[in-house]
């Protein structure tokens, strides 16, 4: 598998009417890539942070077909008309990622969230295991997160060099704001590598935290799921 | 106020009440460091902690008399009231390039080893992950 996503942030004075047709022609260009699968563009719920107004992300069953679909002549055009227009977007944050770790049931519909993280103080290879290990652990102790994946970016561009990729489902979104931001996985355990006064400190306080109501599964769904589940 | 003939600074206010949280700086300074550790974490740490909501509920000292050419090993207990007190401290100092910049360089040449870590008392477990 082979993923991409965008959070886009439209220049504030766009009109609605103008944020409209920038989303249905944007939809229309995702829709047409070739092969493109679980194509999303939902506009953010409030409450995250650098999350921009719109959550863009696509898969493909692996890189070659994901780099012929994204070369493809009407995408190249439809990416330079719309993303590429500045005095249309204030700003875009990118990765790509493949094959990340993950694990869960995605439900039919929900919330789904994604957070980008710059791993950059003192990444050790012994450290960024042992985030990972923590990061890829935190479904077991937090039960309202249905689905998951952690993925090291192979592309990133936007506000840091994003290093990781920590996307998650829920059934609504008081399994995000409630059990998974209270949990004391999280503040007590987790967040050690988030924050500049534990020795750990590793992730750079800019992250983006953004997610989106979903009416289909996002992350993984049925057998391609089921395959990895590593819940206990 | 030098922290010898302090008997209970003001900064510190006495646990007693049912403060779920506790958030732990464990220091070991470099030999003959300790009083003077305490001294700068008092002074340039501690006022910046509490004003982002945190409450300093002791200070203990191992051994208990400052080794001139040996190590001390200094406990710094901070109480917070619950999960969202915690998460607003450390909302309040992500951020802050001063408060980095503390434990960086300021802190680090008193300092050979540290870690923070964040406890409650044992009965409250099950109910801080039933969230």
């Amino acid at each position: 598998m082979f993923e991409v996503l965008k959070l886009i942030e439209l220049v504030p004075e766009l009109s609605a009417g103008d944020r409209e047709g920038f989303r249905r022609s944007l939809q229309a260009a995702t829709a047409a890539l070739p092969g493109v699968q679980r194509p999303l563009l939902e506009p953010v719920s409030p409450g995250g942070f650098n999350a921009g107004d719109f959550i863009w992300r696509v898969a493909f069953p692996d890189e070659p077909s994901a780099r012929r679909a994204l070369a493809s002549t009407a995408w190249q055009a439809a990416e330079a008309n719309l993303l590429g227009d500045r005095a249309c977007i204030q700003r875009l944050e990118q990765v790509a990622f493949a094959n990340g770790t993950r694990g869960g049931v995605s439900p039919q519909r929900g919330v789904y969230r994604v957070a980008l993280f710059c791993a950059n103080r003192a990444p050790s290879a012994e450290r960024l295991t042992r985030f990972a290990a923590e990061t890829q652990a935190m479904p077991r102790y937090i039960r309202s997160i249905r689905s998951w994946q952690l993925a090291a970016t192979c592309e990133a561009a936007g506000s840091r060099p994003w290093t990781h990729v920590w996307e998650q489902e829920y059934e609504d979104s008081t399994g995000l704001t409630g059990a998974y931001m209270m949990h004391p996985y999280h503040w007590a355990h987790i967040d050690r590598w988030f924050d500049p006064e534990w020795p750990e400190w590793l992730v750079d306080p800019t992250l983006c935290h953004a997610f989106c109501e979903v009416t289909a599964p996002v992350i993984a769904s049925g057998s391609d799921a089921e395959r990895v589940v590593t819940r206990v | 106020m030098s922290s010898e003939t302090a008997s209970l600074p003001a900064t510190i206010i006495p646990a007693m009440d049912g403060s779920a949280l506790y958030v732990v700086d464990d220091v070991t300074v470099k030999p003959g460091a300790g009083e003077a550790f305490l001294d700068a974490y008092m002074a340039r740490y501690v006022p910046g902690a509490q004003a982002r909501g945190l409450r300093l509920v002791s200070r203990l000292v191992s051994p208990p008399v400052w080794l001139q050419d040996q190590s001390n090993r200094l406990l710094f207990v901070w109480a917070a009231a619950g999960a969202g007190d915690v998460w607003a401290s450390k909302f309040a100092g992500r951020t802050d390039p001063l408060l980095a910049a503390w434990w960086a360089s300021e802190a680090a040449p008193y300092i050979e080893s540290r870690s923070r870590s964040v406890f409650s008392d044992a009965a409250h477990i099950g109910a801080l992950g039933d969230v």
